[in-house]
């Protein structure tokens, strides 16, 4: 078959494979230009302040105050003990009743002058918060949903230390995602595999999954007298 | 077998005579088509009908209006009376606890008994746009019938209290159900009261709530 | 002459062919005729021209086929009748065209393959139907032995020891023995007509270490019916203690419908959890 076909039309020049490669060519060159394949940072979580709202998908937090205060107001804690108390105006997006205790993972770190609060190891025998829903004089427990509720959150301070000056709070990320075994869909934080730990590595772990951060809102702390 | 076997050709008869060419009219072919494609459709849209895995645990629920009896398997319920009220006072045996409402409480008298073996039931209000209030902790659970046992032979009747908005409760439903173990039953029962309230309703009930609500528990 | 098959052309016919209603297609075996290698010599009397019309009735092993008249036009092959063996199957009137073969008749060395007879329309339908709806009970039936058999394993299915008035009986690491029932004053009498309250006392002797965990934690305990009704039974009184050997007593309080009074007795499960599920092994005192 070495003879060109009768009727002598010119044969037709590839044009498809040329375009194929420039196009080939361009993707790469853009790829490469703009970082490359890896994935791209995330997004540094927005820095917030007093007052902010932010939406965690399963609710939305207003950050209202941080305020040390002894205890026995609002039924939280005892009189002779003093207490940081995280204000918060939570409104609760989910379709049902929840309990302000979950506010505790919804904020997945809070840090007074850079040093975290909720850490097992302080002097808090919880090893968290009290979270309450304060109303009326009286703290209660739920929030219902589409009702703005006032949650508190109070860590119990170490006697004879200076308070501290501000706090720090990482608020969280809720989705309603879907369980990979039983195919249920539940509230669920957002996480992201972030570099090991030490205890991690000890078990042959590559990464851990941390709750991804949406906003950082720090709140300066007023004293009560 | 012999000579007049080998003369009739008798097992030659089918290879001999060749098959007629089937032939197929073209509105059966049609038809074949259209029913084919309908049958495919109609397995596929019975897909649409495989319960999801979040439906799976669904209850089973019966539902009725104010005073209906409403049976199941393992209980049956009545919703007996709806009243309003800003303050709910729980009279314990040494004090007296005040539990006051964002807006009004709605309380709630349910009347319950059981086939069979003793039960426990709680109950939730679900709205028109589906959110569902959980009984407010504001009332202490032994004021409610939310801690007692249903038994099989009488009727018991009890309270609970719910904080709804009085502007969510316009076509709101009161649902009775036994409560959710840890590893989920399925199949549950349940049974869901329509209170008939539109919006009107609703807010003139709540408008007319009483101040205090006595209860003891 | 020849024992070879007239049906044999050498070419294996699949046995998918066989016209039977439960065939899945209707492919057919192909009426093609060996090539390669040559067929064998044909048998004497067999001729490749036009067979002769034969006039007065069909084969003389097929001596019942219906009246000769020319076989219907049916789509599908002709099938094999089997004969059948009703009487002498002396051909009808064949005798004088075709040398019929003595008495039993075709005594055909192969015997030809028979085929069934075409099923009617409606009863190869039915019969589908029939199999999918069997088949349909037999795939239900057996998810549902299976989901069965998986319950029972979680939740034993219960097993109840009658035991007669005032006799011991063991269960649980423990013997236990009924020792009354008797009606009491209910304080909330008042509000709640047509009950009754009942005390029991039930005595428990623990045979090992492990039957003293029920001055801590009650087994369970109802009042049931004869109709499987159950009541619930509440330890008033628990030993403070128990020791192996010796026996201590529980008071136990109970509320019934009144007419049930005389009817409801004891049943005693190890454990609270299995008295709620009704299942593994129990007593039922007798009164």
């Amino acid at each position: 078959m070495t003879s060109t076909p009768s009727g002598g039309r010119p044969r037709r020049r590839p044009v498809l494979i040329p375009v194929l490669v420039v196009l080939a060519a361009a993707t790469v060159g853009v790829s490469a230009a703009a970082g490359g394949l890896k994935e791209a940072p995330e997004k540094p979580p927005e820095q917030a302040g007093k007052g902010a709202e932010i939406d965690q998908g399963r609710m939305v937090t207003r950050f209202d105050d941080a305020v040390v205060r002894l205890g026995g107001k609002d039924g939280i804690g005892v009189s002779d003990r003093r207490y940081l108390q995280l204000v918060l105006k939570v409104t609760n997006k989910s379709e049902i009743t929840l309990l302000a205790q979950m506010m505790d993972d919804a904020l997945v770190g809070v840090r007074a002058d850079g040093k975290p609060l909720d850490d097992p190891a302080s002097t808090n025998v919880t090893g968290g918060p009290r979270v309450v829903a304060v109303s009326g004089g009286h703290s209660y427990g739920q929030m219902h949903p589409g009702v703005p509720a006032t949650v508190v959150l109070a860590y119990e301070l170490p006697e004879g230390k200076p308070p501290p000056k501000s706090v720090q709070i990482d608020a969280g990320m809720y989705a309603w995602a879907e369980s990979f075994f039983y195919k249920t869909h539940e509230w669920r934080l957002v996480t992201t595999p972030v570099a090991p730990t030490a205890e991690d590595r000890a078990h042959g772990r590559q990464f851990h999954y941390s709750p991804i951060v949406v906003a950082q809102v720090t709140l300066p702390v007023r004293v009560e007298a | 077998m012999s000579a007049a076997h080998g003369l009739v050709p008798e097992a030659p008869a089918a290879p001999l005579r060749p098959l007629p060419p089937r032939r197929v009219p073209l509105w059966r072919k049609i038809v074949g088509g259209v029913v084919g494609i309908a049958l495919v459709s109609a397995a596929v849209y019975a897909q649409t009908f495989v319960l999801t895995a979040d439906e799976k645990s669904d209850p089973l629920t019966v539902s009725g209006g104010m005073h209906d009896e409403l049976r199941t398997s393992h209980f049956s319920a009545r919703l007996e009376r709806v009243e309003f009220a800003r303050t709910v006072r729980v009279k314990k045996q040494y004090s007296t606890d005040d539990a006051k409402a964002d807006e009004t409480f709605m309380i709630v008298k349910v009347g319950l008994t059981a086939p069979r073996r003793p039960t426990q039931v709680t109950s939730f209000v679900l709205t028109a746009d589906g959110l569902r209030f959980e009984p407010t902790d504001r009332v202490s659970l032994s004021a409610t019938l939310g801690d007692k046992w249903i038994q099989p032979g009488w009727w018991r009747s009890g309270l609970f209290f719910f904080d709804v908005p009085a502007d969510k409760l316009a076509g709101a439903r009161v649902v009775v159900a036994e409560p959710k173990t840890l590893f989920g039953d399925d199949y549950m029962p349940e049974t869901s009261f329509d209170l008939g309230f539109d919006r009107p309703k609703a807010r003139q009930m709540a408008g007319a709530a009483k101040d205090v609500y006595e209860v003891s528990g | 002459m020849s024992d070879q098959n007239p049906e044999d052309t050498g070419v294996w016919s699949p046995p998918a062919a066989e016209p039977s209603w439960f065939t899945p297609s209707k492919r057919l075996p192909r009426p093609d005729a060996r090539v390669w290698p040559p067929p064998e010599r044909e048998p004497r009397g067999s001729s490749t021209v036009p067979i002769p019309v034969i006039e007065d009735g069909p084969a003389p092993r097929r001596p019942t086929w219906p009246p000769p008249v020319p076989t219907p036009p049916a789509p599908v092959p002709q099938p094999f009748t089997r004969p059948p063996f009703s009487g002498p199957p002396v051909p009808p009137s064949a005798a004088a065209a075709v040398p019929a073969p003595p008495a039993p008749p075709a005594p055909a060395a192969p015997p030809p393959k028979r085929r069934r007879a075409p099923i009617p329309k409606v009863a190869k339908i039915g019969l589908q139907i029939a199999g999918a709806v069997g088949l349909t009970a037999a795939f239900l039936a057996m998810r549902g032995y299976d989901a069965l058999q998986r319950y029972e394993k979680d939740v034993p299915p219960a097993n109840v020891q009658q035991v007669s008035a005032g006799q011991e009986a063991t269960l649980a690491d423990a013997k236990w023995r009924l020792i009354g029932v008797s009606t009491m004053t209910d304080p909330q009498a008042a509000q709640q007509p047509g009950r009754t309250m009942l005390r029991i006392e039930l005595q428990a002797t623990p045979l090992n270490a492990d039957g003293t965990r029920f001055a801590l934690t009650p087994p369970g305990l109802y009042l049931a019916d004869k109709a499987g009704r159950t009541w619930m039974v509440e330890p008033w009184k628990s030993p403070e203690k128990l020791t192996p050997g010796v026996a201590g007593r529980f008071t136990l309080i109970s509320l019934v419908p009144k007419e049930m009074v005389d009817q409801v007795e004891l049943t005693l499960w190890p454990n609270p959890y299995l008295g709620r599920q009704q299942s593994g092994d129990a007593l039922r005192f007798d009164r």
